[in-house]
């Protein structure tokens, strides 16, 4: 399961970010949580994601102190949510294809 | 592996630019991580054993972070020097030495097929499977049109079968 995970990492954060702000921590466990566990991808992963997304204008970020001790926030932006929206809709019509041929 | 020993793994492995605000990040995370094992019942040592481990391997990620780090050296690299051509422009007439040697042998970021990818191949499925990896070369070995960011691969196919090592160039792909 965790192998196939590896190409989706940025979809996931950006929908992890759509419930608000959140350290790369916080992110990892999101998904961990909202998958009950399936997705349980070594969390180190999410940073070459994050700056990915960072890079295109996805998400943007800043130190904030949170809890008493400085870490990097990101938020996504308006070109993220678009592209969260763009990417759901090529999953829907992925899914909905292969489970025409496979099902 | 301790939380320390891992950084300073993690450290030798990364380029110089955007290197503090990755290892500061991976530290605090690493911490909660540990934190979190802790509140598990987990002693000190088992606490940042486990953390690390849960991080995934430190050459894997060296390896993945380094490649995204790559890209954001060149593009300051490249920013640098328009800004210094519309200086000069603006002051006084002055010439730009490049050390082409450095230049060369630059570590430059590209997409590696990782087995046989039969032509026709969706970028998707590319991804998915993970039909190919990121790595750094030096800039004299990259391919013209090599490709460095995944996300070229949504939506087009692979036009040609392409073999494990094989660098990811655009020509490689249907439009």
């Amino acid at each position: 399961m965790n192998d196939r995970l590896r190409g989706h990492v940025d979809v996931l954060l950006l929908s992890a970010l759509q419930a608000g702000p959140a350290h790369g921590y916080r992110l990892a466990e999101i998904v961990r949580e909202r998958s009950g566990g399936s997705f349980d991808l070594p969390e180190g992963t999410v940073y070459p994601s994050l700056y990915r997304l960072e890079r295109r204008r996805f998400v943007a970020s800043r130190w904030m102190t949170v809890d008493g001790r400085r870490r990097r926030v990101y938020r996504l932006t308006a070109g993220g949510t678009a592209e969260l929206e763009r990417q759901r809709s090529e999953w829907r019509e992925f899914t909905r294809a292969m489970e025409a041929v496979v099902t | 592996m301790t939380i320390d020993a891992y950084l300073a793994e993690l450290e030798r492995s990364l380029p110089r630019v955007g290197r503090n605000r990755a290892l500061r990040e991976a530290r605090e995370h690493l911490r909660d991580a540990a934190a979190r094992h802790r509140e598990a019942g987990a002693s000190d040592h088992d606490a940042e054993a486990a953390a690390t481990n849960d991080f995934g391997p430190v050459d894997e990620v060296a390896l993945r972070l380094s490649a995204e780090l790559a890209v954001r050296q060149t593009r300051i690299a490249s920013a640098a020097a328009v800004g210094v051509s519309v200086a000069a422009a603006v002051i006084i007439a002055t010439v730009v030495y490049v050390d082409a040697e450095e230049s060369r042998s630059a570590p430059t970021p590209v997409l590696i097929a990782t087995r046989t990818i039969e032509a026709g191949t969706p970028g998707m499925i590319l991804a998915g499977r993970e039909m190919y990896a990121p790595t750094t070369l030096p800039k004299s070995e990259v391919l013209d049109g090599a490709i460095s960011d995944p996300s070229f691969l949504r939506g087009r196919t692979t036009a040609i079968e392409l073999l494990p090592g094989q660098q990811l160039t655009v020509a490689d792909f249907h439009p």
